[in-house]
This record gives C-alpha cells, sequence and structure tokens, in this order.
C-alpha cells in the first residue's frame, strides 16, 4: 500500500513543485467484542487508512490530510494545501535513516481478527466466572475486548526509505454496576486463563457498600489517597504533560526549570518510545526522527522538556524525538498538528507492596478515577473532580465503593507530584504508559 | 463521489448481501473541511482535508455484526460482505433477538441544510487570515486598554467549516442523502497579568473560553466585506464578553467548603446548565445506556427510578422546540441534524415531561429492543457504529411562575449564593457527573460583590435538577461541545434560560479553585 500512496504524493508534489513533503500513512484492522450481561456482539473494522501530509514550499509549511488515495484526491489535497502556506523554522524535513522499522505483531492475535471464534469462547467463560464469582455482589456485567493489528510508515522526500512499525495489541475490560472495573492491555495475547480471571477478580473485591464522605467521617479534610495508575496517567497526561510540552516552555506557560526538584525523591519517570511492552513504540516519531528513552524526572528532579523539530529549532537544541500528530480536541490524528507529545509514559516501580501500601492508611480512598480531570486547569495544575468506580479503605482495608457524585477530590496535579510519600512495586500496563500506584494526600469536599 | 456511483456500488454490494443475511444497511459518511488551530506561538493551518468512511450493518435470524471499512469501493464493499458471513457465524444468539424498528418515510430521499456562504465557494486563505485577525485585533484591545496592569493576552484560536455528506442505504430500497455545513470557532483566551512577577504585584494567569457554532456556512461566524471577510458582531461580541472574564478572574476569589455550605441558591448561566443536564441527564437517557443497566435514571427494563427535576421544568433532546413543546426549528443548534445516522428523522424527544420520566434516546435497534418507534437519536462518528447519542439537550419551564423578569429579579431573594458561568465540559458516571465552571459571581444579599475563581460542579444524576426555582431569559442551546461517548467525538449543543437557579441541596457539590 505504502508504495502507490508514496508515488501518487511524489507526482502530486511535482505537479505543484513542493520542495519537501511529509507523509504519515496509517492502516489498521480491529476486531471488536462488546460485552452486555451474557450477550457478546462483533464488529470489525477493515483496513481503515489514512493520510497525513505536511509540505514546504519555498521555505513555508502547510498541511493536508485525506482517507482517499487516488491521485485525483490527493492532487485536490495538495493544491488546497499550498493556497495557505505559513512561516516556519522548519527548513527541510527529517532525512530518516535507513532500516528504521520495528515489528511487534503477534500472530496470534492476526489469526484471531478473521478467526475470532476462540476469543469469543474465552470472553464467554470470562463472563460466567464472574457472575459465578460475584453472586449477589452486583445486577449488571458490561465489558469489551478488542484485538488490533496496525501499521504505520512515516516518509520523506529526503528519505530512501520510510520509518515502518507494525503492531498488534489486545485489550479487555470487565465494568460491574459502574462501580468497579478491570483492565488488561497487552501487545500479546495474553493466557485465557488470566483473561478469564479479570472479572472474577473485580468480582471478588466488589464491596456491596456504596458510601459518601459524611458516611465515614472525612468530609472537608486532607486524607491519604492511593492513586491507582490509571488516574495517575490522566493527571500526568492531562496536566503535568503541559509542563513538560517545549512549546509551552517557549510560550512562558510552563513552570517547570530543568535541574529543579518539581517532584519527590520517590518518583522517577520515562517517556520511552522504544519500550517493547508499549502500544506506542515505533522507530520514528512522525517526524522521522529517532525514538529514544528520555528521563523526565530523576529522583524528583526536572531532567528535560520534549521537542519535536520545530519546537527544537526554536530553542536551539534537538529535538527528542516526541514530533506526534496530537489532537486539540476532536479531530483525527492525521488532521492534527505535529506538536511535542509524550510517547510512552513510564514509572520506575517502588519498593513498597500495594496491600502495605494501604496497611498504614487509617481512613483514605482508592482513587481509580476522576471524572471530568481533562478540565482541570492546566496551567496552576488545579483540579476539583469526583471521584468515580473507587473505594474507602479504613483500617488498611478496602471497605465501601464511593458513592458517585459525592467525593469531591481536589487538588494540584504539579503539587500531587511532589507530595508521593510511597510507590508500589507493582505496575499495571495501560497500553501507553507502565505505571504504578502511588500514595499521596488530597482534600476531600 | 457521485450519487450514481454510489447506488451503483451500494446495488452490488446488497446483492452480495441479500444471498446470505436477511437484512443489510450502509452508511456512508464524507466531511470536507477547512481549519486552523493555534497553540501557543504556533499557527496550524489545514486548507482541506477530506474524510470518508463506510459502516455496514448485517441482520439474519436475529444476529447481527457490523464493519467499518475504509472506502466506497465495490471490492471493498464485497470482501466486507464476505468477512461479515465469517463473524456472523462466530456471534452467538442474543437473549432477546436483534430487531430494528422500522425507518419511518422510506421513500424520502434528499434532506439539505444550505448554507449562506458556502465553503467551497470560498477563499481558505482569506476565511483563515479573517478569522486570527479578528481574534488577535480583539486580544490587542484589551491589552491596550489593560496596558497599566501590563496584562498579556494569548489567544488560542481553533476554527473549522466544513461540508458534510452522508448516505443511508439498505437491502430494503432506502436511499437517503442529507448534506449540510457545519462551522466552528473556539477561542481560548490565555491571559498573563504582570510577567515580571515582583512581590507586591505577582504575576498571576487565567483562562476563558468560548464556543460559536452552528448548522450554518461561513456566516456562523464571518460576515462578508468588499474585500473579503470578518467575524460576524456576534462572534466580535462573544469573543470579547468572554477575554473581559478572564480579565475579572484576575481579581476572583476563593471560597471555602465552609462558604459553599452557606450557600442558598446556584445561579447557572445556560452553558453551565447546558454541560450539567448533558452530563447529568441526557446520558442516562441514552436508550442504549439503558438497556446496557448503566443509566441512572431508569433500569435495564426501562422502568423510571423516579423523578429526576423539578416538576416545573422539562428537559429536552433535539431540535428547539417552543414553549408548548411545538415546531421543533431545524436550522440551528450545533447537535441537530434533519436525519439521523440510520435515516430516520431526527424528532424532537421529550426525556422529562414536569420532571418524569417520558422518553429515551433511541437508536433503529434500542427502539426494536424496546418495541418501540426509533426517534432520530442514532450517530456515529465518521462510519463508527450508530449509538444512541444526544444532539442539543436543554431544559425548558414548564410552569410560567417559575419564570423570572431578569437576572437582577432571579437574584434579587438570595441571601449568599454565586452565578456560575461558562464551562469547559464536564463528565458521567451511572449516578454521578462532574462539569466545570469557568468564572463565578458571588452574590450577597441580592447583589453581585465579586469575581469567584473557577469551580467544579458536582452531582447526583437522579436528583440534581430536583432543586430548580427559577430561571430568566431566552433559551439558548448555544452551548456548544464535541460528547465522546463511546471513543465517538459528536458535535452536540446544550442549553435552557439563559439563567437559572438552583436551591442548594445535599446532593450538589461545588468546589472552589484555590483557597
Amino acid at each position: 500500500m505504502f508504495d502507490e500512496v508514496r508515488k501518487r504524493v511524489e507526482k502530486a508534489a511535482a505537479a505543484y513543485k513542493v520542495d519537501d513533503f511529509e507523509m504519515l500513512l496509517s492502516r489498521g484492522d480491529v476486531t471488536s467484542f462488546d460485552i452486555e450481561q451474557r450477550d457478546i456482539t462483533i464488529s470489525s473494522v477493515v483496513s481503515n487508512a489514512s493520510l497525513g501530509l505536511r509540505l514546504l514550499k519555498r521555505g513555508k509549511l502547510t498541511y493536508g490530510m485525506t482517507t482517499s488515495f487516488d491521485q485525483a484526491s490527493l492532487d485536490k489535497v495538495v493544491e488546497a494545501a499550498l493556497s495557505n502556506l505559513q512561516t516556519t523554522r522548519v527548513s527541510g524535513f527529517a532525512k530518516i535513516p535507513s532500516g528504521m522499522s520495528c515489528e511487534y505483531v503477534d500472530s496470534e492475535i492476526v489469526r484471531l481478527l478473521d478467526k475470532p471464534r476462540k476469543m469469543r469462547d474465552i470472553l464467554t467463560e470470562m463472563v460466567a466466572s464472574t457472575f459465578d464469582a460475584g453472586k449477589g455482589k452486583f445486577e449488571r456485567l458490561n465489558g469489551g475486548c478488542s484485538l488490533n493489528v496496525a501499521e504505520e510508515w512515516v516518509f520523506t522526500s529526503r528519505s530512501q526509505e520510510p520509518a515502518y512499525s507494525s503492531g498488534s495489541a489486545f485489550v479487555v475490560s470487565v465494568n460491574l454496576d459502574s462501580r468497579d472495573f478491570e483492565l488488561l492491555a497487552l501487545r500479546k495475547l495474553p493466557s485465557s486463563s488470566k483473561i478469564t480471571s479479570i472479572g472474577v477478580k473485580v468480582a471478588r473485591r466488589l464491596k456491596k457498600k456504596n458510601l459518601k464522605p459524611s458516611d465515614v467521617g472525612i468530609g472537608g479534610k486532607k486524607i491519604d489517597v492511593v492513586i491507582h495508575p490509571m488516574c495517575l496517567q490522566s493527571l500526568i497526561k492531562t496536566v503535568v504533560a503541559e509542563h513538560i510540552y517545549a512549546s509551552n516552555k517557549l510560550t512562558g506557560l510552563s513552570g517547570y526549570r530543568p535541574g529543579e526538584k518539581l517532584a519527590s525523591s520517590k518518583v522517577t519517570i520515562f517517556d520511552d518510545a522504544t519500550h517493547p511492552e508499549l502500544f506506542t513504540t515505533s522507530p520514528t516519531d512522525q517526524e522521522g526522527t529517532p525514538s529514544t528513552c528520555n528521563v523526565l524526572f530523576d529522583r524528583g528532579v526536572f531532567k528535560t522538556f520534549i521537542y519535536d523539530r520545530e519546537t527544537a529549532l526554536l530553542d536551539g537544541v534537538s529535538s527528542t524525538g516526541n514530533g506526534m500528530r496530537r489532537p486539540v480536541l476532536a479531530e483525527d490524528n492525521h488532521e492534527a498538528p505535529v506538536r511535542p507529545t509524550l510517547r510512552g509514559l513510564v514509572m520506575e516501580p517502588g519498593k513498597t507492596k500495594l496491600t502495605d501500601m494501604m496497611t498504614g492508611i487509617k481512613k483514605g480512598i482508592l482513587l481509580k478515577y476522576l471524572l471530568g480531570i481533562h478540565t482541570a486547569d492546566k496551567v496552576s495544575g488545579a483540579f476539583t473532580n469526583t471521584a468515580y468506580m473507587s473505594y474507602i479503605i479504613e483500617n488498611g482495608k478496602l471497605t465501601a465503593t464511593t458513592e458517585p457524585g459525592t467525593w469531591a477530590i481536589k487538588g494540584n496535579a504539579l503539587e500531587m507530584l511532589k507530595d508521593i510519600t510511597q510507590v508500589s512495586s507493582e505496575r499495571l500496563g495501560l497500553g501507553s504508559s507502565l505505571l504504578p500506584w502511588v500514595k499521596t494526600s488530597l482534600y476531600v469536599g | 463521489m457521485k450519487i450514481k456511483e454510489i447506488r451503483r456500488i451500494l446495488d452490488k454490494a446488497f446483492r452480495s448481501a441479500r444471498e446470505f443475511f436477511d437484512y443489510a444497511d450502509v452508511l456512508y459518511e464524507r466531511v470536507d473541511k477547512t481549519e486552523v488551530k493555534t497553540i501557543g506561538s504556533q499557527t496550524f493551518i489545514t486548507p482541506l482535508s477530506v474524510k470518508a468512511r463506510v459502516q455496514m450493518r448485517f441482520l439474519k435470524g436475529g444476529k447481527k455484526v457490523s464493519l467499518k471499512v475504509g472506502e466506497m469501493d465495490e471490492d471493498v464493499l464485497c470482501q466486507a460482505v464476505a468477512r461479515a458471513k465469517g463473524l456472523w457465524r462466530t456471534v452467538r444468539k442474543p437473549a432477546k433477538p436483534v430487531r430494528l424498528a422500522p425507518i419511518p418515510n422510506p421513500r424520502r430521499t434528499v434532506y439539505a441544510i444550505n448554507p449562506i456562504y458556502d465553503l467551497a465557494e470560498a477563499d481558505p486563505k482569506k476565511i483563515i487570515n479573517a478569522v486570527l485577525s479578528g481574534v488577535r485585533g480583539i486580544a490587542d484591545s484589551f491589552e491596550r486598554k489593560y496596558t497599566e496592569r501590563g496584562i498579556k493576552i494569548n489567544p488560542e484560536t481553533w476554527f473549522y467549516a466544513q461540508n458534510e455528506e452522508k448516505v443511508i442505504a439498505d437491502t430494503d430500497g432506502v436511499f437517503k442523502r442529507q448534506t449540510m455545513p457545519r462551522t466552528f470557532l473556539q477561542v481560548h483566551t490565555k491571559l498573563t497579568r504582570n510577567t515580571r512577577n515582583t512581590p507586591d504585584s505577582p504575576s498571576k494567569s487565567t483562562q476563558t473560553k468560548v464556543r460559536i457554532a452552528d448548522i450554518k456556512g461561513l456566516e456562523a461566524v464571518l460576515e462578508s466585506t468588499k474585500t473579503g471577510w470578518k467575524l460576524n458582531p456576534h462572534a466580535r461580541s462573544e469573543v470579547r464578553a468572554w477575554m473581559q472574564k478572564a480579565i475579572d478572574l484576575l481579581d476572583g476569589v476563593s471560597l471555602s467548603a465552609e462558604d459553599v455550605a452557606r450557600m442558598d441558591h446556584f445561579v447557572l448561566d445556560f452553558n453551565t446548565l447546558g454541560v450539567f443536564i448533558h452530563e447529568a441527564l441526557g446520558h442516562n437517557f441514552e436508550a442504549d445506556s439503558v438497556k446496557a443497566g448503566t443509566s441512572g435514571v431508569a433500569d435495564h427494563k426501562g422502568k423510571p427510578r423516579g423523578l429526576v427535576a423539578a416538576a416545573t421544568v422539562h428537559i429536552i433532546d433535539g431540535p428547539v422546540v417552543n414553549i408548548n413543546l411545538e415546531k421543533p426549528d431545524m436550522s440551528t443548534g450545533f447537535g441537530t441534524e434533519l436525519i439521523d445516522d440510520e435515516g430516520v428523522q431526527v424528532k424532537p424527544k421529550v426525556l422529562a415531561r414536569n420532571g418524569k420520566v417520558e422518553e429515551f434516546i433511541h437508536n433503529r435497534e434500542t427502539a426494536g429492543y424496546y418495541n418501540t418507534e426509533s426517534n432520530g437519536g442514532a450517530f456515529s462518528e465518521l462510519g463508527d457504529q450508530q449509538v444512541c447519542r444526544m444532539s442539543n439537550t436543554y431544559m425548558l419551564p414548564a410552569d410560567p411562575k417559575i419564570v423570572r423578569r431578569n437576572l437582577d429579579a432571579l437574584i434579587k431573594d438570595v441571601k449568599y449564593g454565586v452565578i456560575l458561568e461558562g464551562t469547559l465540559g464536564g463528565a458521567v458516571s451511572k449516578d454521578g457527573m462532574s462539569s466545570s465552571v469557568q468564572v463565578g459571581y458571588l452574590i450577597e444579599d441580592g447583589k453581585i460583590t465579586k469575581t469567584v475563581n473557577p469551580s467544579n460542579f458536582s452531582g447526583k444524576s437522579m436528583y440534581a435538577l430536583r432543586y430548580v426555582d427559577g430561571c430568566t431569559g431566552n433559551l439558548r442551546i448555544d452551548d456548544v461541545g464535541f460528547c465522546g461517548k463511546a471513543g465517538q467525538h459528536r458535535p452536540v449543543g446544550d442549553g435552557g434560560p439563559t439563567w437559572t437557579r438552583i436551591k442548594t441541596n445535599p446532593y450538589i457539590q461545588l468546589g472552589i479553585q484555590g483557597g
């Protein structure tokens, strides 16, 4: 597919006298299972492809995007793109080194994409054992599972060959009564017993009681909080990351300075685009800069902003390999602007077992999800959001779930990083992150 | 792609589908878009993006499979039919067989909303320049006005104009096509005071966001001039108003939990009310959520769990209707469409009449499940599956006694309360919700006294709106946004009367930033 599209792009670029072009071509197949009680429905995405283009002409830059790859469509997109060229510091796109290729495709996932009967049977068993394990504790089971295989090519007119990556992904989730959930996100298909057990795990730990802060006497107080990796991911990617992006450093909106201690000594965080377990790993970023592992925080000390090619030029440094198409809100990746973007968020594990972390807590919560965290103040880091699918901890034990809409959690994501007192030895893979549980304290409204 | 060509491709795919399946339908969606974004110091312009996708659905013997494919191409669609057969064999028959409610008015084929100023006939460069220079000009005027306070404004602008086309067709001979424009402007004002940051005058940053959007051509945001375009008066006025609020926030105060606990009323503008209604109630009325048992307002059989709002109000989804719930206006509302993504004409849905659950938002599948008619609530994001979605969700007063003359009259008897304006969005869970508030104004003894910092409003879905006790002003549904249900972004509007008053109650919490 790539060769055909590349030839057509080259033809259009030549016809419109484009000096330099960069293309991002992606294609993917997905088979999804939707679980509602004991019913499992199947849907599929077949060979969906998208092309994002950046063009340079007379030192100016423009964007184009299409899902139609015939010559006429590409000509139209290129012609329109050239109608509005913008000043840029980028004088040319990257020259991609040869041999930039990585493949993380699990043949079992590929096989199941077309013949999903085995996966249906595993999920059927998972559902049955979840109902068995949680008798009387829940009414509604909802979940989903997806098998994905995707390919991506990054190519520039200065390069001999594209950077190519292909990868598979397996994701399964179970949600009981919208009170607790469990998620598994892996590159390779796990054993069927591991898939089957995730629902059982949730069913066994689910508590019958839903309580308000006033029921446990902790309203209006700062309490111990164990933050689940999924919630930690949201806080870092939504708020903290805004202070790590070089684009915000350049506009004065980041409060971070390299060398300053901006997190607890227990915090070491990487942005690792080479990690074999993460879905976001590829040989280059979407500008063709080779991927690396950047240390963001080393024992609490902030080490570096992350750069794409343009912000690197503006700041007189080299790109850190973080030039990715990051949507502002609702657009497709291929029509999003190239910006410095976190790729693989990895935090070093600590030495405390999760169970030990909770043992010392008299009254606190295990915070799994903050509703609407995307509305946090990204400049100051402040947030006030409602806890969702979280647990109350009393004397080191999970005793009840938090009653929806009653646990307003108030804090500051930048300060939260400084106030981490413990980091768990266990970590959870979330597809684009590998994170531990952390202990801190936050206000409950 | 020409209609004749689409019909030819679909005829062939349907012939192939009929050999095995009882029924098949297809949704083809295409969007041509011009877009600009300013982020920090960078400007990203995409003069043209062209996106198209196809969703196919197949039914046989009460079992369903669906596929999303990349192209409206004969071979691709026929391959998809072949793949669907394999998937269908894998699916087990659900407890209740899948049945689709019929498409009313199956013979009508053409639906169109025509722009006054069509994107296709305009020069993208001139449009983009008009938007960027218009916004920058307003920011410059504020910087000049507040020179002494050392104010710097960095407005991040996101503008797009697009022409949308969709075709819905099925093996029963339905073939419907809708064309319409959609135009959107967002200005995210990022304001900094005194970058020198001295002890007696510390630096401070504030932000506000405003959106202007509609199912109109460029006229939603621009007006034509002799040489090109400029922001229209409505867009200029809205951008100015929200830049001024970013300046107001420089003097914003925080309030403690104890202060909030003393309050007797919250007064919500249509934006804050709208997102609250969308999150707290709207999602819970989507029939697929009801069926899944994840709705807070009804059990999985559709049996209401109780009152969802005060008896003095109605909750509606769809196009704007008048006070008698009549005469839907299909010409406005960011979420308005003439037909949904299954070809069903979009109707106003009375979700709650006088506070009581009346109707859910259905697609053909949930309507079939609950043995009712579809009301045009099925939408997808570019070829994704059609799920039950809100379009414009709003509150209407049902009792004239709660309508006050103006805002002054509405706050006159508030001893201690707060006006909450604007939102940055929200989120919903089964029984609870959370939405952000951009700016507040403290009310003391019926008078506005101080600007209050941004806050977050959270509540229990079923109870939060039972305490509405007053409102004033015109109905506005131009709080626009993108609902992200099921990972599919869909343009939506929401709102209500310009101002709505809610008596404080145990089911609503307000957390104010800072302090």
